[in-house]
């Protein structure tokens, strides 16, 4: 019998070391996802006293009415846009500075990786010191080291979402830094050695060579940005509340204010679906095409 | 013409060590900023003009933050991070090396586990509240727990499916003809080959949780408090205390800055999610 038992164990040794991971991953990450779905079809307001009611596809219906929603799905993609752009000309051409032999490189390189490893809300903080008005190092650097007008980083509605992009690309360029750099490293010597042979410049290595090698590595890296910084929320929530106004307020901190502060769980739910196909739609992308090659 | 070549090179080595410099002064700078500001002592973040370099080590502002919650924000924290961490890395290994045994042949089998590690969080957070609502279970270290094993199993079981690969097929093979069986090779051939994609795993698997910040605003309270809630919580106080922030957040990136400094080579291809093979 327990031969027996031992025998079958050893022959579905992948369903059994499997099934714990399943189990929870269906619990409780598939569970909620359907559940979310099933909520977006209700009228759902926890601070009325009127119970949830089955109101069909309303909620989407009166999303694409909103033009809340419409302007911060602009803003996010304002940072997603400017940050890529941002992200990958710092990253890539401190990559290609540091592609050089010299003492200390690899030091070097490892104190670029700490804002990737570090808690976002940290990173929020530090950013909130510098950028205060009146009492940062920031403002006080611009005008006594530039002569120029302090700035309201935070607190003016036409450049608060610059200041954050500003503190989320900081945060994230030494990303495409750590890739540029790999990329570099898997380029033989003897391309590079070749051109220079002919008389190419720097330049011209970089734009011919370099550049083409490394596009698809960049490429994939730069969508796994655009995905990730989609789904910004701390530093929004502690540089600025998604305001002043309303003007840092992006779809995935809508979709947290109507589920967290005004409790309409059905409308949270439906924004948090839309969403989920973008990512989703994008990461498929992503993940068929570039990161899983066979 | 040679040595003017040489000079042009010499000025262009200048150049890129002078912007090399720059970078490092940006990116360093905060920290500067953050390290000098937990040394100030109560009101000298309001000055200006600023200052830079506080005159003495000052380390009242820890222990007011230790205090004032900082200190059961650390211990929760590790407590969510290591258990977390501890699942990853038994039931990621099991699933694993489970997902490889079912498919071998089936190709693209990592591809939902990295659909999962990118799904917007608040699209479960949401949901998750409900049901952890309903069951008793929010304020909890079970919670926080469940909450980020959402994201970090399938991270781990997708990194460790890519350390997997790169273990040869013949080795498997050849001890089980010679009578292992499949829980004798996963115990002792698969998991001692496993042992350097262990390290990342069990980095990530400790510093997302440790990290992060959504589900710990949404899932606690007042019993169950980690660091990304603690430390905002420094400024929603009647005075905002910066001293207090910067010292609290200068504990809290300590453990995953020494830990990615150290094993710098093991994490690359976590953050890059494979793009880059560290």
């Amino acid at each position: 019998m327990l031969g027996h038992m031992r025998q079958w164990a050893n022959r579905n040794i992948g369903g059994l070391f499997l099934a714990p991971s399943f189990l929870i991953i269906i619990l409780i990450c598939a569970f909620p996802l359907i559940y979310s779905i099933y909520m977006s079809f209700f009228s759902w307001e926890l601070a009325s006293p009127l119970p949830k009611r089955f109101i069909g596809v309303e909620n989407y219906l009166n999303i694409f009415q909103d033009s809340r929603f419409w302007f911060s799905l602009l803003r996010s993609i304002y940072i997603v846009g400017i940050g890529a752009i941002l992200q990958m000309v710092l990253g890539f051409s401190l990559g290609i500075l540091l592609n050089r032999e010299f003492k200390g490189r690899n030091i070097l390189t490892s104190f670029f990786l700490i804002p990737v490893v570090i808690s976002p809300v940290v990173i929020a903080f530090m950013w909130k010191m510098i950028y205060s008005e009146q009492y940062g190092p920031l403002n006080y650097i611009l005008n006594v080291v530039f002569y120029l007008k302090s700035v309201p980083w935070l607190s003016n509605t036409s450049v608060a979402l610059l200041s954050i992009v500003i503190a989320n690309s900081w945060e994230w360029f030494p990303l495409i830094l750590l890739v540029t750099m790999g990329g570099l490293q898997n380029i033989p010597d003897d391309y590079i050695h070749a051109a220079q042979i002919d008389g190419a410049s720097g330049w011209q290595i970089t734009r011919w060579i370099i550049i083409p090698l490394l596009a698809p590595v960049l490429l994939t890296i730069t969508l796994i940005r655009v995905i990730e910084d989609f789904k910004l929320f701390d530093l929004i929530y502690v540089l600025t509340h998604g305001g002043p106004g309303m003007s840092t307020e992006t779809l995935n901190y809508l979709t947290y204010l109507k589920g967290f502060k005004f409790f309409s769980f059905g409308y949270s739910s439906a924004l948090s679906i839309l969403q989920m196909i973008v990512v989703i739609g994008i990461a498929a992308i992503l993940v068929k095409k570039i990161l899983i090659k066979d | 013409m040679k040595t003017l070549k040489a000079k042009k090179k010499k000025i262009n080595t200048f150049v890129a060590f002078l912007l090399i410099g720059i970078f490092l002064l940006v990116t360093l700078f905060p920290f500067f900023w953050m390290i000098s500001t937990s040394f100030k002592i109560k009101g000298e973040f309001f000055t200006r003009p600023p200052i830079f370099i506080p005159d003495r080590f000052n380390f009242d502002a820890y222990r007011a933050a230790l205090r004032s919650g900082g200190q059961k924000a650390l211990i929760d924290s590790f407590i969510i991070a290591f258990i977390s961490m501890c699942i990853a890395l038994i039931l990621g290994t099991m699933g694993a090396y489970g997902l490889r045994e079912l498919l071998k042949k089936g190709k693209n089998y990592g591809f939902w586990m990295l659909i999962i590690e990118m799904m917007p969080p608040i699209a479960v957070v949401l949901p998750l509240f409900i049901l952890f609502k309903y069951v008793h279970l929010l304020d909890t270290y079970p919670a926080l727990i469940l909450g980020n094993t959402v994201f970090v199993l399938p991270f781990a079981i997708w990194l460790l499916l890519g350390f997997l690969e790169d273990i040869p097929i013949p080795i498997e093979e050849a001890a089980l003809i010679d009578g292992c069986s499949k829980f004798q090779v996963f115990s002792h051939i698969i998991l001692p080959l496993l042992r350097s994609g262990l390290i990342p795993v069990a980095f990530f698997s400790f510093i997302l949780p440790w990290n992060e910040f959504l589900m710990a605003l949404v899932f606690s309270r007042t019993k169950v408090t980690p660091l990304t809630v603690v430390i905002p919580s420094l400024v929603m106080s009647d005075t905002v205390a910066w001293e207090q922030v910067a010292g609290l957040s200068v504990m809290a990136i300590i453990p995953p800055v020494i830990v990615a400094m150290v094993f710098q080579r093991y994490i690359i291809r976590g953050l890059t999610f494979g793009a880059v093979k560290g």
